[in-house]
């Protein structure tokens, strides 16, 4: 009897996981040709990583040993629009955005690995220059590899459903008439 | 240290057929198409998996049934190392079967 070691477990919760997410099935078919070994987990949260966020690309600095995940797609460039477009509409900083705060939250919140040698960051701010993206910093000593597919899909189901609550927001306040637009013969006429 | 073999045949003899660990709580499909194959060196993909038939939490129980079994195959090669170093001994009479 051959003994199985934690990633094996870990990897079939990703496995789970992914496919539980609504995976296309491309996705599902690329997922399927892994084979259910231990050894299989690290690549496998790389390219889940990649189909969760369409846009991710990793490089490897090898003076640091320090990988960087870039984490972009186009929802999150929408959310960045969006949230400009709230800001200007409601007179209000980036800071004072409440849509802002609730995702850096939650990006806080699902970074919070099981090892400690990671840090992350995110650029969501259109006056910066760049791409728009949730960044990732692991060294080699990093193993929570298996714990990244859960914790950016429940970030990436977030921007799905923020950005649907900004634009249902921003929709519902251009349909109000401004007092001021309406004359004075409407107003008669209303009455 | 004597090791009654006797006694050991008879307790042998006693144990019920059953798993050497109790399998309440773990999913039937994890245990049966999936720990199981894979302890025994199947090859399976994740596409063969599947998904509708476990929850993601049955996966923290099977790996728990994972660990009881390998304390208790642990035991039970204590067991053997010990019966495997005690020194044979001539017995004091002649003994006919």
């Amino acid at each position: 009897m051959e003994e199985l070691n934690y990633s094996f477990f870990s990897l079939l919760h990703t496995a789970k996981v992914m496919f539980d997410s609504g995976l296309s099935e491309t996705d599902k078919e690329n997922l399927g040709i892994w084979e259910l070994d231990a050894d299989n987990s690290y690549a496998v949260a790389m390219d889940a990583a990649g189909w969760i966020f369409r846009d991710t690309d990793i490089y490897f600095n090898e003076k640091h040993e320090m990988d960087t995940w870039l984490f972009g797609d186009p929802m999150i460039d929408t959310f960045c629009q969006l949230c400009q477009k709230y800001e200007q509409r409601k007179g209000i900083s980036e800071e004072e955005n409440p849509y802002r705060d609730k995702m850096e939250g939650c990006i806080r919140e699902n970074f919070r690995f099981s090892s400690y040698s990671y840090g992350y960051d995110w650029r969501q701010s259109l006056s910066k220059r760049g791409r728009k993206c949730v960044v990732l910093f692991t060294d080699c000593e990093f193993y929570s590899h298996d714990e990244l597919p859960k914790a950016l899909l429940d970030i990436r189901s977030l921007f799905l459903t923020l950005n649907q609550r900004m634009e249902a927001e921003l929709a519902e306040e251009t349909r109000i008439i401004p007092l001021s637009t309406v004359t004075a013969a409407q107003r008669k006429e209303a009455a | 240290m004597k090791l009654d073999l006797k006694l050991l045949s008879m307790r042998f003899s006693q144990a019920k057929d059953e798993p050497p660990v109790p399998t309440d709580g773990v999913n039937p499909y994890l245990l049966e198409k999936i720990l199981l194959p894979c302890m025994n060196g199947a090859v399976i993909y994740l596409g063969d998996i599947d998904y509708t038939a476990f929850d993601a939490e049955d996966i923290e129980a099977l790996a728990e049934y994972h660990d009881a079994l390998g304390r208790a195959e642990y035991k039970l090669k204590q067991l053997v190392e010990t019966v495997d170093n005690l020194p044979p001994e001539a017995g004091k009479a002649r003994m006919f079967c």
